[in-house]
């Protein structure tokens, strides 16, 4: 897979162009736009304190010794650069490629339409528009465990390791995201971005546990859900046997019709206690489905984040799913393809 | 069940097609990768059982439906436990209500809508007998189904009413002419409220039908089938009777008829125009108004010029449920002045000392007033009805004789306490029974004079004589005494129970009041010995207080216990004793009831030809033999008259003497006349109340159908079965439907929808 297959030119500057503003101080290397917990020499006036020997000169507040005959220095808020680290699903299931799904490389195969291609998409745009506001970007796969990783970096040719990784084919085992984000969080700068990108189809209590922990080491954390369209609607009407992608032992033979309703239940079962886990531990989360562009989803993300909400912009739970009738996944779809501003404005 | 169709039911066995289809579809299935096995597996393991019966209801469905559909292209029949094998013989008892009320509002449609109905669906070699409620003595002829067919297309519904117990009978005894041991009997009526008895007699008849039918082997079917609809127009107009108001009618003597309308209907009906009718010629026209349920008369005066049969109609014009009987026709005999030959046993040249003064005085009492009543007798209005002749001894033999074959043949012979016959005993026998046979009448006194045991050897006499009663002995009797006193022998005496229009030949004396009865003392009479081997053909006409006969009748023959004079009674010394006697004579010369017959009783004719030719009311002609030409020496009354029974059309019947069977010339060359009537209550046109029939009907274990179509389709599904492809297809359509609801819906869980209605609780979205 080669990096422009994944993300054209285009799509590079477009998200060149996206601004992703940490919500809470992170602790960075260099001056960046992110609020930093250390106060330091950026205009944003934060506090007077007593002035105590060894205090440089150019700090005392002038004006307040006018007024006050005691000397006092002048402190700022500090703004430092972000680090982030993705965290990138490469288990056995995120290698569904269903037909509505982009075809992100070479059209003769569906390699490309896999939600593994749309999750790499994904990092790589992250990590584009991180490196393009002079933030750290750090990579981790995982599947079973964690697989290769990076650590954040900030360099132009940062980017070319970070698809060096991304471009194997490697992983394919069974999913825990649980046991894998707690294996994670050692490796993990404190007060860094952590962005989730998986499609979620393990435990979601033990998920939601990792989550907390997370939370504990005051990460921010980002949870995309990278999910194919079949995987919401369940197009199927015939007898299928479904091979289990992480297990190649499991198989079932199932009338798909007969089980489409109880599949969507399902779904919708599993995907609210994974909106709950996110809920509680202050966890953006994120439902992407692998037929929309990239970078519009990107796009609509930070647009969201930037008004203060996401997870119920992108989630299943949409006003079409309150129909009687099971879900289609136009409902989902028709939500995704919508203007940035239209949902920002809800 | 049996299948009409019993080849296509082979292609139930299609049902292998949505199986091999199931299986098939088990077997193939496509492969696919799939991520999200974490969710389907949790899915597939809760709903495997389900989804298990899920298919395999599907598959009993889809298997249902080829084998429904074969077995209703097989079309089925649906037998029940009393049905024939379609290819058993049946005989098929038909019994026809042919009463005149069944011409009423389509009664008759839906009857012929039945019968044809029925024998079309009878098979070749079953058989039909068909009765008639008019003809019930017939004899059963049993004819093929096309036979049959052509047979019911000229039956005539114009037949008197109809009595359904006989009718039951009368099927019940042709279940023994059936060639078939499977028989049916279908009743087809309109049953109406007179065709059964009152009270519930009827009832033990039909209990008693039911015991014959269960003795049966097999038991016959009975059906009925009631043709008469609530909604049916009842409307109708009849002419109720058509009656003289005079006993007799003579010759150029006026005579009035009053004839009855009667309104059935709930409106009035005003200037109804009725016509009379005399010997065929409309004579005058009368308009008469009738109020809703009412009754109305009319009359006619009129005078015959000729003696003879003479026909009167009365007809209305007017449209109504029945018009056959807006028109009633009465037969009457125009007589000549009675002649009546009095027979004397006692006579005597005081006055009122002979035994038959009285009497004559009773009937010609115009003969005492006018020395010249003998030449008037013709014009006068105020002449004699009746000319009596007095003999005595057994000149009256001599003189019958002579007379009997002539028009001066005497009408009635009076023997007022004759001792006997004749001194030529066995001449005078033959002669007095000719003239019985000849239509003659005969009244018997008895007397003193009277020798019974020769009387009691003439059959013609209604009763035997006894011993003689007195008041005497009677009272004796009671007060238990051997000897009564002279005086109380005077004072004695037997009252007369009045009669009270019980008899009709006393009808015109009941106005007069019981009084004129009350004075009348019977001193003596002679016990009568009434036969009571026939006791149906002898009537009492006057009977004592104790209901001892004082006279009877029987045919042309009254004999009176007690004689004509004043000696055994006070009778002739009484007023009633004039017109009593002028009725009696009347009467009995005048009796019209031989002459007027309820259609499908036998009329009588008599025996003074051999060979009558009979032109029945619809032009139909018949021949009609009186003496059997072998056994002419034992001719009794019966024998010498002949007897039609083919009476059923209502109208006039002529009987033609053939001219070489004449047995005289002189008196029976001219055609008699005799009409048949049906009763007026057969135009009465409401039915049995709806419990009657249905007691009727359960009494027989029959089944009662009230439409047409309904009898022909039991009865058709009674011997081959009911046809029941619609229900299966019915079935079939309605399988298909489950299958496709079974298949879009019944797979998906409920909870589902639900669901669906309730997401999830929270919004997800971390404000």
């Amino acid at each position: 897979m080669r990096f422009p297959d994944l993300f054209t030119s285009r799509d590079a500057s477009r998200a060149a162009a996206l601004q992703w503003i940490a919500r809470q101080a992170v602790e960075g290397l260099t001056a960046g736009r992110h609020r930093s917990p250390h106060k330091g020499s950026s205009v944003e006036f934060k506090e007077h304190r007593p002035y105590v020997p060894g205090d440089e000169l150019r700090n005392i507040d002038w004006r307040a010794f006018g007024k006050s005959d005691r000397l006092y220095i002048r402190e700022f808020e500090e703004e430092t650069n972000l680090r982030c680290t993705l965290l990138v699903d490469r288990s056995g299931s995120m290698k569904y490629a269903g037909s509505r799904a982009l075809q992100l490389t070479d059209s003769s195969t569906s390699i490309g339409k896999r939600k593994q291609d749309y999750a790499t998409a994904v990092a790589v745009a992250i990590a584009y528009m991180m490196l393009s506001s002079q933030d750290a970007v750090g990579l981790m796969t995982f599947d079973d465990r964690i697989g290769d990783s990076l650590p954040p970096r900030t360099t132009p040719s940062h980017l070319q390791s970070l698809l060096a990784i991304l471009a194997g084919d490697s992983g394919g085992g069974e999913t825990d995201l649980g046991t894998v984000i707690r294996q994670a969080m050692l490796k993990l700068p404190r007060r860094s971005l952590v962005v989730l990108i998986s499609d979620g189809l393990g435990d979601p209590e033990s998920l939601g546990k990792a989550l907390a922990s997370l939370r504990a080491q005051r990460q921010e954390v980002v949870f995309l859900q990278i999910l194919d369209p079949d995987e919401i609607d369940f197009p199927f009407h015939d007898r299928i046997e479904f091979r289990d992608l992480e297990n190649t032992d499991h198989r079932e033979i199932i009338d798909s019709r007969q089980i489409r309703s109880r599949y969507i239940e399902s779904l919708q079962r599993h995907n609210a206690t994974l909106e709950a886990a996110c809920r509680r531990n202050r966890v953006d989360h994120a439902l992407i489905t692998s037929d929309v562009p990239v970078v519009d989803a990107l796009a609509r993300f930070v647009a969201l984040r930037r008004g203060g909400g996401v997870s119920g912009a992108l989630s299943l739970n949409t006003p079409a799913a309150t129909n009687s009738t099971p879900p289609t996944y136009k409902a989902v779809a028709s939500k995704l393809s919508s203007s940035p501003e239209d949902i920002s404005s809800r | 069940m049996s299948f009409l169709n019993l080849g296509l039911l082979a292609g139930a066995l299609a049902f292998v097609v949505p199986l091999a289809i199931h299986l098939l579809f088990r077997s193939r299935y496509r492969s696919m990768d799939w991520g999200a096995m974490f969710l389907l597996q949790d899915v597939v393991a809760k709903n495997r059982r389900r989804m298990q019966w899920h298919q395999w209801i599907l598959l009993a469905l889809r298997c249902a439906i080829p084998i429904l559909l074969a077995l209703a292209m097989a079309r089925p029949l649906l037998s029940s436990a009393r049905a024939l094998p379609g290819s058993e013989p049946l005989t098929l008892i038909l019994c026809l209500d042919d009463s005149r009320s069944m011409q009423a509002s389509g009664r008759l449609d839906r009857v012929l809508q039945a019968t044809n109905g029925l024998i079309e669906n009878l098979s070749r070699g079953d058989e039909v007998i068909v009765i008639r409620t008019s003809r019930l003595a017939a004899s059963f002829q049993r004819s093929a189904p096309r036979d049959a067919l052509a047979e019911l297309t000229e039956v005539q519904f114009a037949g008197p009413p109809a009595d359904y117990t006989n009718a039951l009978t009368a099927c019940l005894d042709a279940c023994k002419e059936a060639s078939h041991p499977s028989r049916r009997i279908v009743i087809c009526s309109d049953f109406q409220s007179n065709g059964l008895a009152a009270g519930n007699r009827w009832i033990d008849a039909v209990e008693d039908a039911q015991v014959r039918l269960e003795r049966m082997t097999p038991t016959p079917r009975v059906d009925l089938l009631n043709v008469s609809q609530t909604d049916d127009v009842l409307d109708n107009v009849v002419v109720e009777s058509l009656l003289p108001n005079a006993p007799a009618v003579l010759k150029d003597r006026a005579v009035s008829f009053t004839a009855k309308i009667r309104n059935d209907s709930d409106r009035p009906i005003s200037r109804l125009t009725g016509r009379w009718i005399y010997n065929g010629q409309s004579v005058q026209t009368t308009n008469v108004d009738i109020e809703p349920r009412g009754m109305a008369a009319a009359s006619f005066t009129l005078t015959p010029e000729t003696s003879g049969d003479h026909t009167l109609a009365f007809a209305i014009e007017h449209t109504d449920a029945i018009v056959s009987d807006n028109r009633r026709r009465l037969g009457f005999h125009a007589s000549p002045q009675i002649r009546v030959w009095l027979v004397d046993g006692n006579p005597s040249d005081e006055p009122l000392q002979s035994e038959t003064d009285f009497l004559r005085l009773a009937l010609s009492p115009f003969a005492f007033a006018s020395v010249n009543q003998n030449s008037q007798a013709s014009t006068n209005p105020r002449s004699d009805l009746v000319s009596s002749r007095v003999f005595t001894g057994s000149r009256w033999s001599n003189e019958l004789s002579r007379a009997i074959n002539t028009t001066d043949r005497p009408d009635v012979i009076v023997f007022a306490n004759v001792k006997q016959v004749g001194s030529r005993r066995d001449t005078d026998n033959d002669l007095l029974d000719r003239y019985l046979g000849m239509d003659g009448k005969i009244v018997f006194f008895d007397g003193d004079q009277v020798d019974s045991k020769s009387w009691n050897d003439q059959s013609w006499l209604p009763a035997k004589i006894d011993r003689l009663i007195t008041a005497s002995d009677v009272q004796a009797i009671i007060e238990n005494e051997t000897t009564v006193s002279a005086e109380i022998q005077e004072n004695l005496g037997f009252t007369i129970e009045p009669p009270r229009g019980r008899q009709s030949v006393w009808g015109s004396l009941q106005d007069a009041g019981d009084g004129i009865w009350e004075e009348v003392r019977v001193g003596r009479y002679r016990r009568l010995l009434i036969d009571d081997s026939n006791p149906a053909t002898t009537t009492v006409l006057l009977r004592t207080s104790d209901q001892a006969a004082l006279a009877i009748r029987r045919s042309n023959v009254i004999q009176f216990a007690i004689g004509c004079d004043a000696e055994w009674s006070t009778l002739p010394l009484r007023a009633v004793y004039l017109p009593m006697m002028q009725q009696l004579i009347l009467d009995l010369v005048g009796n019209q009831e031989s002459m007027n017959v309820v259609a499908g009783q036998p009329m009588l004719v008599p025996g003074t030809a051999s060979t009558w030719t009979v032109v029945s009311p619809d032009g139909s002609t018949s021949t009609l033999q009186t003496n059997p030409p072998s056994d002419s020496d034992a001719t009794t009354d019966d024998q010498r008259s002949g007897v039609f029974s083919e009476t059923q059309l209502a109208g006039i019947y002529r009987f033609r003497p053939d001219s070489e069977s004449q047995s005289d010339n002189s008196t029976s060359s001219q055609t008699l006349l005799r009409v048949a009537e049906i009763p007026a209550e057969e135009s009465d046109l409401r039915s049995l109340e709806s419990s009657q029939i249905e007691t009727f009907a359960n009494r027989l274990n029959a089944r009662l159908f009230d439409s047409p179509e309904s009898l022909i389709e039991a009865t058709a599904t009674d011997r081959f079965g009911q046809e029941i492809w619609r229900p299966m297809m019915f079935l079939v359509l309605l399988v298909l439907i489950t299958e496709l609801l079974w298949q879009q819906f019944a797979g998906r869980p409920k909870s589902a929808a639900t669901a669906w209605k309730a997401p999830f609780a929270s919004a997800g979205s971390r404000q």
